[in-house]
């Protein structure tokens, strides 16, 4: 009895220890994206004294301009400001509006996070019984079916999959809401836009590590003790097929958010998406950094927890399987 | 011939339907018997269709191959059944214990649920046969622990709360023999079941095959490719060479 408390105690321990490492390098990320969205951010063309005052401003309007918005000082100095702030956990204000980035980005948020829950939830409900079903009768009509609706679901872009819904479930048959509101309603079409080539990914990834689990031996023991194909299928190998998948929903999940700027857009849903589009449009550099650090600490943390997940959806595996 | 005989195989052929269209005959007119309390042995060389003669026709292979002739088991004939009736046989009928324990025990499942598991399986099948208290959670527990002791496992909490990597093979294998037991069957197929065990476990592996003959009066199909080991455990030993029945079966 001891011995097997000891045994899961090192377990946990070796789970905790795969956390810290695991914690430290998203730090490192994120550091390296804060400087990279830095940089991006003032190698884009275009000067937002300049857009803000007009194109047919006086130099000297645009100057003053300049020294209001503190684009005027040097590089270093800017970004020593900007780090130290971001250190503090403080964005900055828009350059645009001067309201804090902060304040404009928890705004803006809670709907974009809604959106993409609902669209990550959607195709891991679509892909996961998909892709077992295509492991299961592999060579199958079933099984081809699949394959094809994933190929035309991979091969729409987000934004035309948006608007061939918008057509066919809000202009045609209008049961769901045309432009956007906030209620969930009005999110099930932007939903469906931005996960179905998600879901298509999933069904994919689950079939390729479903049919790599059902070849396994413990699949012909399972069934040698009498549980019958399907069920030797869902209790033994579904379970072992797991990892490759939720670390690749999570993965998915933190690119959902870029790719809500496309969608958003066609919905006319005013989430983050749209925010950083119109920070980028307005040359709103704390803006755009902000939206750039929020997206990164998202995808970061996403598949952060997808790895932690995943370890611990195969706990008799232990290190080998990372 | 067949008196007392709980398995009776007769003129078995098994083609495997290759990918260019060729067939490749596999087995062919093999005979075979098995009679509960005793253990017969199957010795050949690797590739000589030892296993195949039970895997086939318990329908274990993931290719379809073709089946002629007989297999009966308790007088029913095997040969012909479909998935679902096969289904009810394996386990609670024939149960089979393999070589690489490690590799047949599902990796990411506890060594107790998945003896559980074997025991609902047999519950589920016994509509009648147990009495109500035999049921559940707890009493499956019980039963696993008793199992687990019975082949000869210390600290049965241990080995029913791990992972089977963190069992040794040895350990492992007997946990397998455990849970091929959970289904009360009355024949076992040990498919080289001593052969990834080194050779000082060999032995007990091989005095508990033995017992589970002659003290639970099973009958044990004893699959190996190792002649010593196949003196030292069976009453009957055949010999199979490329698809046939070469020799025997001897009397020991």
């Amino acid at each position: 009895m001891r011995r097997h408390d000891r045994a899961g105690a090192k377990r946990r321990r070796d789970l905790i220890a795969y956390a810290l490492g695991k914690a430290a390098r998203l730090a490192l990320t994120i550091a390296v994206v804060a400087v990279l969205a830095f940089a991006l951010a003032r190698v884009l063309p275009g000067d937002p004294a300049l857009t803000a005052a007009g194109l047919d401003a006086r130099p000297a309007d645009v100057e003053a301009m300049r020294r209001s918005m503190g684009t005027d000082r040097g590089l270093a100095t800017q970004f020593a400001e900007w780090a130290l702030g971001l250190a503090r956990l403080d964005l900055g204000a828009s350059l645009v509006s001067k309201e804090r980035v902060s304040r404009l980005i928890a705004q803006r948020f809670p709907l974009t996070l809604e959106l993409a829950l609902l669209a990550s939830a959607f195709a891991m409900l679509v892909g996961l019984p998909l892709g077992e079903a295509s492991a299961t009768r592999k060579g199958g009509a079933a099984d081809g079916a699949i394959a094809f609706l994933s190929r035309l679901a991979l091969s729409l872009p987000g934004f035309w999959l948006g608007i061939l819904l918008l057509l066919g479930f809000a202009v045609a048959i209008p049961i769901f809401p045309l432009f956007g509101g906030k209620d969930l309603r009005s999110l099930v079409l932007p939903a469906l836009a931005l996960g179905a080539s998600n879901a298509a990914m999933l069904t994919r990834q689950t079939r390729t590590a479903m049919l790599d689990e059902l070849s396994s031996e413990y699949v012909v023991a399972a069934r040698a003790k009498g549980l019958s194909r399907s069920q030797a299928a869902r209790r033994h190998a579904l379970r072992n097929a797991l990892p490759p998948v939720i670390n690749l929903a999570g993965l998915q999940f933190g690119a959902l958010f870029g790719g809500a700027v496309v969608v958003e857009q066609v919905f006319s849903l005013p989430g983050l998406g749209r925010l950083a589009l119109t920070a980028v449009a307005q040359r709103d550099f704390p803006l755009v950094q902000g939206c750039v650090v929020v997206f990164a600490v998202i995808a970061s943390c996403a598949s952060f927890l997808a790895d932690l997940a995943s370890a611990a959806a195969r706990p008799g595996i232990g290190r080998a399987a990372r | 011939m067949t008196d007392g005989a709980i398995l009776s195989i007769r003129g078995l052929e098994l083609d495997f339907p290759s990918r260019v269209g060729i067939v490749v005959p596999a087995l062919r007119g093999v005979d075979f018997d098995a009679r509960a309390g005793e253990v017969h042995a199957i010795v050949g060389e690797s590739g000589s269709g030892k296993s195949s003669c039970f895997l086939a026709p318990l329908g274990l292979y993931a290719a379809r191959p073709s089946i002629r002739g007989s297999f009966r088991f308790e007088g029913r004939e095997l040969v012909g059944l479909g998935e679902r009736e096969l289904c009810r046989i394996r386990g609670t009928g024939i149960a089979m214990v393999f070589q690489d324990p490690l590799r047949y025990f599902d990796p990411s499942m506890r060594v107790g649920r998945q003896i559980a598991e074997t025991i609902a399986i047999a519950e589920g099948r016994s509509p009648m046969g147990l009495p109500a208290e035999g049921r559940g959670r707890r009493a499956r527990r019980l039963r696993a622990r008793e199992l687990i002791r019975s082949v000869g496992l210390g600290e049965p909490d241990r080995v029913l709360a791990a992972y089977p990597r963190e069992l040794s093979g040895g350990m492992c294998q007997r946990a397998m023999i455990a849970q091929a037991l959970a289904g009360n069957p009355r024949l076992l197929i040990a498919d080289e079941a001593t052969s990834a065990v080194d050779a000082g476990l060999k032995r007990g592996i091989e005095r508990l095959l033995r017992s589970l003959a002659d003290e639970r009066g099973l009958a044990v199909v004893y699959i190996s490719h190792d002649p010593a080991s196949v003196r030292r455990v069976a009453d009957r030993v055949s010999t199979m060479s490329g698809g046939r029945m070469a020799e025997g079966p001897w009397r020991r």
